[in-house]
């Protein structure tokens, strides 16, 4: 069992991770800071940078050819949701959102490695931690955040593409999608995120319209 | 697949509660015809065994957690959590039926009653089981196919294991034969459901949007275990048909019913559970 350290609330409004898709080049940066900084083993990641493709060429009818190809890459990790279904689904009460700042943590004294908290989230944020037999996931650097400083994630992108603060703020500079090709439809568990789309990421909703 | 745990926990529960209910039934059957001694001598052993396979399936199911030491948390979230509220009704569940059994035991007499209580708390358990998987992120789980194909395994797997108990002396060959056939149309219930809500299990699959962001593409697997399925439902097809069988010579006369037949529809029925619940865990 890993030993589990409560941190008071790093802010009194809910948090959130702005991602500038349009901007990401996939370079990993960020997920392979996340490792180091967590000590994570192959194959456990709480920061995960996911590429996504689709789109084709389509005949115009006159001899040519349109394409509406995309292929992008998405950073994600555990979105600290406002309506998350792995503490609603957690048998123990040990996946919980705190009061204030609304991090999700797994607190280590009560969880039992079911595994019901990885099958329910639709992000994939919880990851089983094989050498305690427990679940584990992205804190929020919280560590960081209580003394002062930033996720590593955030302080490691060399683009700027990941930014953290009171998703209030976020939604407000940035807008608030969250729902783009790739992601799951965001009213499943009010993610607290907000992405700037890359080109194609919205190909779906664009075609509908 | 790696899921074994599960598989192993969710088969023996439902089937120890299919045997509870059938149990009840038999019991009550047995009590107009046998005298209590009687009665409890053809009850024993499937009142002991199902007691035994739902111990050994929570027993599994403990092997499936990574850090048991923590297991007694899990009963903190009955307010929103399926697993907690599963937890706590397969509890309730072998206590009754642990229960029963003693009892009977001790007074050298049935108790239907409590097999029938036991058996309606197991059916709330597995309706729990299906809630679930139902409240996942696993697309080919989060469907009413779950709780068709748990309930199934009730009503074929735990019916089949309790008549191949009660199917002996001293119960008599017309009530073998009406155990048989409560069995029968149990099996022919559960395929008759598996059939009304595949199609529209296989239109929510195809209107389904895999996020990128999950660690399994449970479509692919669903479509790759298509053989296995097939063969379940066959093996399923096979025990009704060997079933029907077995009873038809007996319409007319009653004779005795050949064990071995008996043996062999629960052993297909046994296969056809298996498969299928292999395929249901297989995620990769």
């Amino acid at each position: 069992m890993s030993t589990f350290q409560e941190f008071p609330p790093v802010s009194d409004r809910q948090l959130g991770f702005f991602i500038d898709s349009s901007r990401c080049s996939g370079c990993k940066a960020c997920q392979v800071a996340c490792k180091d900084k967590n000590n994570l083993e192959v194959g456990r990641r709480f920061r995960r940078v996911y590429e996504v493709q689709g789109g084709g060429f389509i005949p115009t009818g006159n001899g040519g050819l349109r394409n509406n190809v995309f292929a992008y890459t998405l950073s994600i990790s555990c979105n600290h949701c406002s309506d998350p279904v792995c503490t609603k689904n957690c048998p123990t009460t040990a996946m919980h959102k705190r009061p204030g700042d609304g991090i999700v943590r797994v607190n280590t004294d009560k969880c039992v490695g079911c595994g019901y908290c990885a099958w329910s989230c639709p992000y994939g944020a919880p990851q089983l931690n094989t050498e305690t037999g427990q679940m584990s996931k992205c804190d929020f650097c919280i560590d960081l955040q209580a003394n002062g400083d930033v996720p590593v994630c955030v302080a490691t992108c060399p683009l700027g593409a990941i930014k953290f603060g009171p998703i209030e703020e976020l939604r407000a500079r940035y807008g608030t999608l969250s729902d783009v090709n790739g992601l799951p439809d965001s009213t499943l568990t009010r993610p607290n995120l907000v992405v700037k789309a890359h080109q194609g990421a919205q190909q779906e909703v664009n075609n509908d319209e | 697949m790696n899921e074994w745990p599960l598989l192993i926990f969710t088969l023996l529960v439902q089937a120890s509660v299919g045997m509870a209910l059938i149990g009840a039934l038999g019991g009550y059957w047995l009590r107009r015809t046998l005298t209590a001694e009687q009665c409890f001598l053809a009850l024993r052993p499937l009142m002991l065994l199902a007691p035994i396979l739902a111990a050994i399936g929570l027993l599994a199911s403990v092997m499936h957690l990574g850090y048991p030491l923590n297991a007694f948390h899990a009963l903190r979230h009955v307010a929103s959590s399926w697993l907690s509220r599963e937890i706590l009704l397969a509890s309730l569940y072998l206590g009754i039926v642990g229960l029963a059994a003693l009892l009977a035991l001790l007074t050298r007499r049935a108790y239907p009653s409590l097999l029938l209580l036991g058996g309606l708390v197991g059916l709330a358990d597995v309706g729990c089981m299906a809630g679930i998987y139902i409240n996942s992120a696993v697309v080919t789980w989060m469907h009413l196919n779950t709780a068709v194909a748990f309930y199934g395994t009730v009503f074929t797997l735990g019916m089949m294991l309790g008549v191949v108990t009660l199917c002996r002396r001293p119960v008599s060959p017309p009530l073998m034969q009406r155990l048989l056939l409560t069995a029968l149309l149990g099996c022919i219930a559960t395929a008759a459901a598996h059939w009304l809500v595949t199609p529209g299990y296989l239109h929510f699959l195809a209107q389904a949007v895999q996020p990128v962001t999950l660690p399994f593409d449970a479509v692919a697997a669903f479509l790759h275990s298509a053989p296995l399925r097939m063969a379940s439902a066959a093996l399923l097809m096979a025990a009704i048909a060997l079933m029907v069988l077995l009873l038809y010579p007996t319409h007319q006369r009653a004779t005795v019913l050949p064990r071995s037949g008996i043996m062999v529809a629960a052993v297909l029925v046994l296969l056809a559970q298996a498969g299928s619940r292999y395929a249901f865990f297989t995620l990769h």
